[in-house]
């Protein structure tokens, strides 16, 4: 069994079944997922946090009795040991900024979900999928915080998750690609794509970009809310991510 | 401003009435406005009045310096020869805390939309600077701090303009009227 963590000690791999959940196929359909489904990071809380609600628990619950099968099926792509895989969350940040009333905004996901593949010697073969709750979007006020959720805005209930698939990696020379894939939010999908910057420091490897949506493309923000006068149309989404093997 | 030079002891002159008014007419608005605001909920609507209350206040604050500059290159009228000492001292006094708080009540403001995370760009085109690092907690207690000079201020405009109102209705002496606007104190004795 030890030949399993190959290239990386036993301590640094704190739960090996957990790291297979996380590795689990998503379904396809975000909006459809249940809240909290992939492994959430909280940065606040300095690491995977299992219990975010209920049907997080029973989902990890069945998805442990899976693990064994996918322990099988998985074995062989563990064994390089060269891909970046693992998020750290407490040092890794999903942030967005914005204009309102020309006063520079900045708010961040408290929570986010990575799943990636990244083998530094077939960059273009990577892959990288995203999920953020909605719930765990912070704006830096709580009067807004308690806002977001609603219809007008990103109407978590029915779109719980912001869902991010990555279809096409280009190298852009150096250590510079340019990330390509559909962004969905509130049921909205388009194309977006971000240059990455990737930086490997010993068993890190540190990716940062960022990139500009607009919120009326996602609907976000209507009614009142769709003046940009008020709330400004461009959003800038910064990421920085460290992982380990 | 010169006039106020030739005859420093008989009036305010025009400089300092239109000051004081002005900034007495903003400082009631902006009290108003800040009350109405604070209970709203969130909207656009909100916000614009937000940011409109932060830049009347900086204006505000800005213009307290110049009625500082005013204060220190004037000297103001001399208070009825009636009064007694203590009446005095306590006019001195409320006019020293009212010049206080026409600095400290746009600090605090300031202050607390630093703290607050929300910076003040005047007129939205010229970003102030933040003095403090976003802060939860400390945006909270500067909150209550904005709010507790506000009800100082108008506890004690209050008892300025009451005490103005004495001094005309009672005392019959000119201290309401050398600084209400139209009559020139250049004129008068
Ligand atoms: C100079 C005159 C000013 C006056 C008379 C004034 C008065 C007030 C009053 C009465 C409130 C309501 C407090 C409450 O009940 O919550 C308020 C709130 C507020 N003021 Fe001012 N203010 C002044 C200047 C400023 C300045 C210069 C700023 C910022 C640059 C500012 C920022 C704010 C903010 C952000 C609030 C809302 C606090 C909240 O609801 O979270 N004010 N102000
Ligand atoms: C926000 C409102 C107000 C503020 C901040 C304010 C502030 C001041 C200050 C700082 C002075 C002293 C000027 C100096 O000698 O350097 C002053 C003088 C005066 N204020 Fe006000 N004031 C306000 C409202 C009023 C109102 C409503 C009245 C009248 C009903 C009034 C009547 C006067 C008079 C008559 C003087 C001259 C006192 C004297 O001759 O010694 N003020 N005010």
């Amino acid at each position: 069994m030890d030949s399993i963590y190959r290239g990386y000690p036993r301590q640094s791999v704190p739960n090996p079944l957990q790291r297979l959940v996380n590795r689990a196929q998503a379904p396809t359909h975000p909006e459809t997922r249940p809240a909290g489904m992939l492994p959430l990071a909280n940065p606040n809380h300095g690491g995977y946090n299992p219990v975010r609600n209920l049907s997080h628990r029973v989902w990890s619950k069945s998805a442990l009795g899976l693990a064994g099968l996918l322990w099988v099926s998985f074995w062989p792509e563990w064994s390089a040991a060269t891909e970046f895989n693992t998020l750290q969350p407490a040092q890794s940040t999903l942030l967005f900024a914005y204009k309102q009333m020309n006063v520079p905004m900045e708010g961040r996901f408290k929570t986010f979900g990575i799943h990636l593949h990244f083998d530094p010697a077939k960059p273009a073969q990577g892959k990288a999928v995203l999920d953020a709750p909605i719930a765990s979007l912070d704006t830096g006020s709580d009067e807004a915080n308690d806002e977001v959720g609603n219809a007008a805005w990103f109407n978590s209930k029915k779109y719980p998750m912001a869902h991010f698939e990555s279809t096409t990696i280009q190298p852009l020379g150096g250590n510079r690609y340019e990330v390509s894939g559909p962004l969905t939010i509130k049921g909205h999908t388009r194309l977006v794509s971000t240059p990455v910057t990737v930086v490997i420091q010993g068993n890190r490897a540190v990716f940062d970009g960022s990139f500009a949506i607009r919120r009326a493309d996602f609907s976000v923000g209507e009614g009142t809310w769709a003046d940009f006068g008020t709330v400004a149309n461009d959003i800038q989404i910064k990421f920085h991510l460290v992982t380990t093997p | 401003m010169t006039s106020g030079a030739q005859s420093p002891n008989t009036h305010y002159t025009a400089t300092a009435k239109g000051l004081h008014w002005f900034m007495a007419l903003g400082l009631i608005g902006l009290f108003a406005l800040g009350l109405y605001m604070a209970d709203l909920h969130l909207s656009p609507w909100k916000l614009k009045l937000y940011s409109w209350h932060k830049w009347a206040g900086v204006s505000l604050f800005l213009l307290a310096l110049v009625r500082l500059f005013w204060r220190l290159t004037h000297r103001p009228p001399e208070l009825p020869g009636h009064m007694r000492f203590l009446e005095r001292w306590l006019a001195h006094l409320g006019h020293a805390v009212l010049y206080l708080l026409l600095f400290a009540i746009p600090l605090s403001g300031w202050l607390m939309s630093s703290a607050k995370g929300v910076q003040t760009v005047y007129f939205g085109l010229w970003p102030i600077p933040d003095l403090l690092p976003k802060d939860k907690v400390l945006g909270d207690t500067l909150h209550e701090v904005h709010e507790t000079l506000n009800w100082i201020l108008a506890l004690v405009v209050s008892g300025h303009a009451l005490v103005a109102l004495k001094h005309h209705f009672v005392d019959h002496d000119a201290v309401l009227r050398r600084m209400l606007p139209g009559i020139s104190g250049k004129n008068q004795g």
